[in-house]
């Protein structure tokens, strides 16, 4: 699966039930060849995934398009992204701990 | 036991301020730490804010949506340490505000950020003793009003309260029982006739978060094994001291919880410290949209105090009674951003007010 199929995928992935009361706006940075721009638009529990950049997001997720990939299939945990500096969180480190919640992400 | 909260209410000032616009102005930390941290925006004060109207608010609200004839509440515990008057009593203001019957046994209770947990012990305190049927107990804190300005903690003082009546009928979170930790140690304290509160830890680092680990932590392991519970199996919320963003990930790495989970009850980002309203106004958030059956563990510190370990396992009649106005999550979001002269101004910290109703109004 690619970057793209996995953006495709998100809305499948999220967790609407974890995400009562969490209404943000999350820009998603995707490097390498693979990458791209989008943000996550969550409200009354509601995920709208949009391309390009947000105006004022929440926090901002740098991330290379592998562990992207490999974060959201289910295959690495994000701490350990975050360890190995393949994620980056830009913003409240509070909430970049509370995105891993609202996901279903499956055994890893 | 056999009490717990029949109703809630929450008050947030709308006016708010970011941090950037603080540190604008002095400078005096790195930014890095606000992300670090987990700060960005906190409320101000307008100048006809203080402890009793955001209590009034709050009590407001949880006294309308119980239902209740006010007569029937027997009890008032108002708990905070930033009440406007040093020597009159809080509680008959805001009794009266609500119209609450002048029969009612009415307490002022100040111990620190844990002052809300406290008045909620107490409230639970004397509905299971049968002396009352219902009690109100209020946690609120104008923290932001009580530093001085240039000081780190400008960045997270915040305000804000939480009202709740406890009773043993209709209720829609049973209190499954607690625990307390007290010992003195003056991380915060403000001697006789001082304006602003000073920090006796230091802001940062391991000893600015001293008291919070040798009370929250032997508060909670105390409740845990009370009820037999399990820190990373048992509980659908986690709701921990959060005055920054790094307090919940020390006591919840230390009590064993789940991080993400307690990172979900957070709300440092968004309103800042409210001192004993804080865990409180989380805790309301966790019961707007809680189902039934579920368990939510909270602990609450308080500088120079101690901490409170509470559980609560939400009823058959939570789901039917969540409000549909006044969340937790609309109040967050109904703000008006204001700049760094208009909040010092606000919370009277370039001058005192020709006419003084009290030492802070």
């Amino acid at each position: 699966m690619n970057v793209k199929e996995t953006v495709a995928k998100l809305p499948e992935l999220f967790n609407a039930k974890k995400a009562r009361g969490y209404n943000r706006v999350i820009q998603m940075e995707v490097t390498g060849p693979d990458g791209g721009s989008w943000y996550l638009d969550v409200k009354d529990q509601v995920l709208k995934v949009v391309e390009g950049k947000a105006e004022n997001p929440r926090f901002t997720l740098t991330v290379s398009d592998e562990a992207f990939v490999s974060y959201f299939n289910g295959s690495e945990r994000g701490m350990d992204l975050v360890r190995s500096g393949k994620m980056k969180f830009t913003g409240p480190m509070t909430e970049g701990i509370a995105f891993s919640a609202i996901w279903i992400l499956g055994a890893k | 036991m056999n009490c717990g909260i029949v109703s809630y209410g929450t008050s947030i000032p709308r006016r708010r301020i970011g941090v950037r616009d603080i540190w604008r102005v002095w400078e005096n930390v790195t930014p890095d730490l606000f992300d670090k941290m987990s700060f960005v925006e906190r409320a101000v004060l307008t100048p006809n804010e203080d402890a009793m109207t955001l209590a009034v608010a709050a009590g407001e609200i949880a006294l309308e949506r119980s239902g209740l004839d006010r007569k029937k509440i027997g009890a008032v515990f108002f708990g905070s340490c930033t009440n406007p008057y040093d020597t009159k009593a809080s509680a008959t203001v805001v009794m009266d505000a609500l119209r609450l019957p002048p029969s009612a046994f009415a307490v002022d209770l100040q111990f620190g950020a844990k002052s809300g947990t406290s008045a909620i012990i107490a409230a639970a305190a004397q509905v299971e003793a049968g002396f009352v049927d219902y009690a109100l107990a209020i946690g609120s804190d104008t923290m932001c009003r009580h530093f001085a300005p240039g000081t780190q903690m400008e960045y997270s003082a915040s305000a804000g309260a939480f009202a709740c009546v406890v009773g043993r009928e209709g209720v829609i979170a049973r209190l499954e029982g607690f625990s307390t930790w007290s010992s003195d140690l003056a991380d915060y304290f403000r001697t006789e006739g001082e304006r602003y509160i000073q920090l006796g830890g230091g802001w940062l680092g391991y000893v600015s978060n001293w008291g919070l680990l040798e009370h929250a932590v032997p508060a909670s392991k105390a409740l845990l094994e009370k009820l037999k519970l399990e820190p990373d199996r048992d509980f659908d919320a986690v709701i921990l001291p959060q005055a920054t963003g790094v307090q919940p990930m020390m006591v919840g790495g230390s009590l064993g919880f789940d991080i993400a989970a307690v990172m979900s009850s957070v709300l440092t980002a968004s309103i800042g410290d409210c001192g004993s309203a804080t865990t409180l106004i989380s805790l309301a958030r966790w019961l707007d949209f809680a189902e039934n059956g579920q368990r939510a563990f909270l602990c609450a510190y308080g500088y120079g105090a101690g901490a409170d370990a509470l559980s609560f396992k939400t009823t058959d009649l939570l789901e039917e009674r969540q409000p549909a106005k006044d969340l937790v999550s609309g109040q967050i979001e109904d703000k008006i951003l204001v700049d760094y002269a208009l909040a010092a101004k606000y919370e009277f910290k370039y001058l005192r007010p020709a006419t003084m109703v009290s030492n802070y109004l």
